[in-house]
């Protein structure tokens, strides 16, 4: 193994344990393991002669023995979190305890601004009387500050190590991949975590666990740069924060005044997370944090460069929160002008309050706005009522409304008249744009993570027939995003229900260069069952990928019926068992002559090479008795007749099960299996 | 044309808070730091060469100047406008023109280090001519109705400003509205520490400007009314926001059906009567997830019967708040002289609103509104009360 590779397998071990590290408690098993792991990988490099500092240059890691260009965006993440702490060369000694190694770890898991010069990094070492790493920087610390010098250090160190045994390559690599399938593992671990509040939920307090509210903020904080490519990052905000939300007092209190706050004037993350928050759970934050901290932010935001909408109206908010910040069951803070015991005030004061519920509010809202769009002088009460409705409909969806979100869209979308291109677009027709947009359609998705299905499922259902063709392409693009298969299947089935207006997406995925995007929508297809699809799934049978061709077979049968038995002929002999086996099975009806010269071929091939082949043979076997031909007969006593070997079992299966039909129409003696090994 | 000395003097203490915060950050012979004090320099020249003067004061929660509330910037400086008071002891900072650059490092100085004792005297050791610096006002000595006569005649400023956006058919900023909600605030503050002045302030009237007033009035009312209920203060900010805006459809009605002096005839009144729905759907545009004032705009003529006006489906309920302020308009329309009426006492208009409860009104809310009455005119003293007034704004 070259040296290069040596500081590679040392960088990526340590990049394993940091992140490990920041997403358990210290004294966790896991980030345990990955620190001792770290400890072996030390070790493999000294043997290898892998020879301290390693200096951290403006795009590589040098040593004494080279250096290392860094590509990989893992690497330049570390080079970066080095040089942000003042740390431009790190060195570890050969008898490093683990505890130390641990230090070193979490100082590079620090708040870089707790930690943003190198004496910070010194110190926080040194308190934890650290001696067998050290930072530093060229020309201090006593280090060797030229590449010359590094050099001889490097021949040294060689000599005085012994050059130790090197590790064959196949074991690196076995690291290697080890390290990059684990980094792996807990990435997708993490992506299916993003949709499942619980989950977070347990996360959340088993990295909290013991005050490490930073631990927590960097979860959330990699949760949020996970989603940021997404295209549902809305939904796993609102499932991030939900989760939050759960979380004891005693550790959302600093989180959210210490780190979330602080952090969302700057850090896009934070900030992103923040903008998804409700009034609700804005007034609820505000409990945790003392005011200025609030009133810090709209004066931080001010400054923020980006997202001018966002930022509009996360300042609106929390100006409206910083007004409300009273306890809203309170009694007003002024002198009572009378007794607020009296049981007529006390009916009238709760009726009043209870009318201001938000939900309350918003339910109102629809009504008004309906009453607006309604009204006699509709010509004059515009479009906004519209726009009005659809926002209206978009915030009963997130906030556990949907009753209300379908009442909207029964009262607007169902008297929309057909667009066209000569007229100038309706407001109802606008309205239906909006409601069908990614951020309606996105919360119908959501609804559909929640168990039982069956109820949200039919609100899915109605929603896509009300918003219409484009709402449904929305959801069927968001259906091949979906990482998840059970809420995938929701997806289908409510697809399903909607039914025919929902082919036209299903048709236009078919051409999609995912090969899943295209089975799902072959499923889906085959589920609603209508013929008008059949032309495209034909088409689809010659697809490149096994798996859309076999389900592309099932709906073909499925849709197409009698007039698929032609298409379906040409995969009798695809290359995948199961499509094989599918389409022979599909052929199989009776009477269907003309599939025997084909299903013959199956059978007239080179025998049973595998089981896969045996059960296609053995498919073929009950086609033909199926269709029940004298032709297909025919095939089949020729089966019967073929001779086979006692070690080829799959070949004795096959012929077996043709005996086995032709005895049912024949006289059993004519074709035992003896008669015919016999001859 | 537009009276422009509150943007300009919102910039200008914009300028001396980014230099804080510049000096916070950087040396004082940084680069930066030496930027923003050029730049408060000639926002100050600026200002100082047109106005002469320029004099911030800071009062609690609220920043003035020049004897206007800046509600926005009395939210966005909360921090640096409450430092100043507490921990610098400075109340006031006045400009006069002719300010010298040595002034404004002199300025950095107090507002970062603090004068450390009495301003006044610290201005003089440092001999500043252009700039002086004013003890912060105790509580006790900050008039409870001037703040809230301050707010007042912003409210009517700021629904001035509505009114003149949608007249001129441009859409209405958010910020326009947060404007108002500052000043409804500042008002519900003042009168929950004294509720007299419900009274003294919804007897402020204009015949000119009727409805701008009438709305302010409306919204004070109903902070009186859901004060004696017994709401929370946060309720109260909407009550207060919702009787501001709750007439806002007027503003579309022409002027002549408006001011017309005698009765209207049927057509005019058809036009009138969609002013709700005309409002309901002005506040609609608006974005903000609070309702209220839309629903309360549409809503306010229904009547406890359901017999007014829009008309609605059956099976509609009127909102409670909408009932409230239903009270709350009526008695300052009765109690206003308008074009074609002479004001009508407020005894005879408690007979009208008793003899409608359970019609037009809901009958809880007219003895609310008898109760009100009741202890605060018993409360009102002699002085303060009826001071109606016609004038158009203040002076």
């Amino acid at each position: 193994m070259s040296n290069q590779q040596a500081l590679l397998q040392f960088l990526r071990a340590l990049l394993a344990a940091k992140k490990s590290l920041a997403l358990y408690p210290p004294a966790s098993e896991a980030a345990t393991g990955w620190i001792e792991r770290l400890r072996r990988s030390l070790d493999d490099a000294f043997r290898q002669g892998l020879i301290f500092p390693i200096r951290v240059g403006r795009d590589r890691f040098s040593w004494p023995g080279g250096e290392v260009a860094v590509t990989d965006q893992a690497l330049k993440g570390l080079r970066f979190e080095m040089q942000s702490r003042g740390i431009l060369e790190l060195s570890i000694e050969p008898s490093v305890e683990t505890w130390e190694l641990q230090a070193m770890l979490e100082l590079l898991n620090k708040p870089v601004e707790q930690f943003a010069s190198l004496t910070a990094a010194r110190n926080y070492l040194r308190d934890r009387a650290v001696v067998h790493v050290s930072v530093s920087a060229p020309g201090l610390g006593g280090l060797p500050a030229t590449p010359g010098s590094l050099d001889l250090g490097w021949g040294t160190g060689t000599d005085e190590s012994g050059s130790g045994a090197m590790l064959p390559g196949a074991d690196a690599d076995a690291l290697d991949l080890l390290v990059e399938s684990i980094l792996k593992s807990i990435d997708e671990r993490l992506e299916n975590l993003a949709y499942e509040r619980t989950g977070l939920l347990e996360w959340f307090q088993t990295v909290s666990r013991g005050g490490r509210v930073d631990l927590l903020y960097a979860a959330v904080k990699m949760l949020g740069a996970m989603a940021q490519g997404s295209g549902d990052r809305e939904v796993r905000a609102r499932t991030t924060l939900e989760a939050l939300m759960l979380l004891p007092d005693a550790t959302l209190t600093p989180f959210f005044g210490d780190y979330l706050l602080p952090g969302a004037a700057t850090d896009l993350t934070a900030f992103n997370l923040l903008t998804q928050v409700t009034e609700d759970e804005l007034r609820q934050i505000a409990r945790h944090v003392p005011r200025e901290r609030l009133v810090a932010l709209t004066t931080e935001l001010l400054e923020y460069p980006w997202e001018e909408g966002k930022r509009q109206r996360l300042l609106e908010a929390i100006t409206l929160t910083l007004e409300r910040d009273a306890d809203p069951g309170a009694p007003p803070a002024g002198p009572s002008l009378l007794s607020h015991s009296d049981p007529l005030l006390l009916e009238l004061r709760q009726e009043i309050m209870d009318a201001c519920r938000p939900e309350v509010l918003l339910a109102r809202s629809a009504d008004v706005l309906l009453a607006l769009i309604s009204s006699a002088h509709r010509a004059e009460s515009p479009e906004f009522a519209f726009d009005a409705l659809a926002e209206i409909a978009r915030e009963a969806l997130a906030g556990g409304q949907p009753d209300l979100a379908l009442r909207v869209l029964r009262s607007v979308a169902t008297d929309a008249t057909p667009e066209t291109s000569q007229n100038p677009p309706t407001p109802t027709t606008l309205f239906r744009g909006k409601v069908a947009g990614h951020s309606h359609v996105s919360l119908i998705v959501d609804l559909l993570r929640q168990d039982p299905p069956t109820g949200p499922m039919d609100i899915a259902t109605e929603y896509l027939r009300l918003a219409g063709p484009e709402g449904v392409e929305v959801f069927t693009a968001l259906l091949a995003e979906q990482p998840h298969r059970r809420i995938r299947i929701r997806m289908c089935e409510v697809l399903a229900r909607v039914g025919v207006p929902a082919i036209p997406s299903l048709l236009s995925r078919l051409d999609d260069k995912r090969w899943f995007a295209v089975r799902n929508a072959l499923y889906t297809l085959r589920k609603i069952g209508h013929t008008s699809a059949f032309p495209a799934i034909v088409a689809v049978l010659e697809h490149p990928h096994p798996r859309v061709r076999l389900e592309a077979v099932r709906a073909a049968i499925h849709v197409g019926g009698a007039a698929a038995r032609a298409p379906l002929l040409r995969r009798v002999h695809d290359p995948d068992p199961s499509v094989r086996r599918t389409a022979i099975g599909a052929v199989g009806t009776p009477g269907n002559d003309a599939a025997v010269p084909e299903l013959r071929k199956v059978l007239q091939g080179p025998g049973a090479r595998s089981e896969d082949d045996a059960e296609v043979q053995l498919e073929t076997i009950r086609a033909l008795a199926s269709i029940a031909t004298p032709a297909a007969l025919e095939v089949l006593e020729a089966t019967v007749s073929r001779r086979t070997w006692f070690w080829k079992r799959a070949d004795r299966r096959v012929r077996d099960l043709a005996v086995q039909t032709l005895a049912g129409r024949k006289p059993l003696a004519s074709v035992s299996p003896e008669a015919v090994d016999g001859r | 044309m537009a009276d422009s000395r509150p943007e300009q003097a919102s910039h200008v203490f914009g300028c001396l808070h980014g230099l804080v915060r510049t000096a916070a950050l950087y040396p004082a012979m940084h680069a930066l730091t030496v930027k923003a004090k050029q730049t408060l320099h000639d926002a100050l020249t600026a200002y100082l060469s047109t106005h002469g003067r320029l004099v911030y004061r800071f009062l609690g929660d609220v920043l003035v100047a020049d004897d206007r509330i800046l509600p926005r910037e009395s939210l966005l400086y909360r921090r640096f406008v409450a430092v100043c008071q507490n921990e610098w002891q400075i109340g006031s900072i006045s400009f006069i023109a002719g300010v010298e650059p040595r002034e404004v490092d002199a300025l950095l100085e107090a507002v970062t280090a603090g004068v450390g004792g009495e301003p006044a005297s610290w201005t003089l050791r440092k001999g500043l001519s252009h700039v002086l610096l004013g003890p912060p006002v105790q509580p006790e000595q900050q008039s409870g109705e001037t703040t809230a006569k301050r707010a007042y005649y912003g409210s009517i400023d700021a629904l001035r400003d509505i009114q003149a956006t949608v007249r001129a058919r441009s859409p209405l900023a958010v910020e326009q509205l947060g404007t108002l909600r500052v000043f409804s605030s500042t008002l519900l503050e003042q009168i929950l520490q004294s509720p007299a002045l419900v009274l003294r302030l919804a007897s402020i009237k204009s015949y000119d400007e009727y409805t701008l007033y009438h709305s302010v009035n409306v919204a004070v009312i109903s902070i009186g009314l859901g004060l004696v209920i017994g709401l929370p203060e946060t309720l109260l900010r909407e009550i207060a926001m919702a009787g501001m805006l709750h007439d806002v459809g007027k503003i579309a009605i022409p002027l002549e059906i408006l001011r017309k002096p005698g009765p209207l005839d049927e057509e005019e009144w058809q036009i009138m009567r969609r002013h709700p729905v005309l409002g309901a759907d002005l506040l609609s545009r608006l974005p903000g997830s609070n309702r209220l004032p839309m629903i309360v705009a549409f809503e306010h003529h229904l009547r406890f019967d359901l017999r007014g006006y829009p008309s609605v489906a059956t099976g509609w309920a009127q909102h409670p708040v909408s009932r409230l302020a239903c009270v709350a308009d009526v008695f300052d329309a009765m109690s206003s002289r308008r074009a074609y009426k002479k004001a009508i006492p407020n005894t005879d208009v408690r007979g009208f609103v008793r003899d409608e409860a359970g019609r037009t009104f809901d009958p809880r809310l007219v003895c609310v509104l008898d109760l009100m009455l009741g202890q605060l005119e018993g409360e009102t003293p002699e002085e303060g009360l009826h001071e109606k007034s016609d004038r158009v704004s203040r002076a």
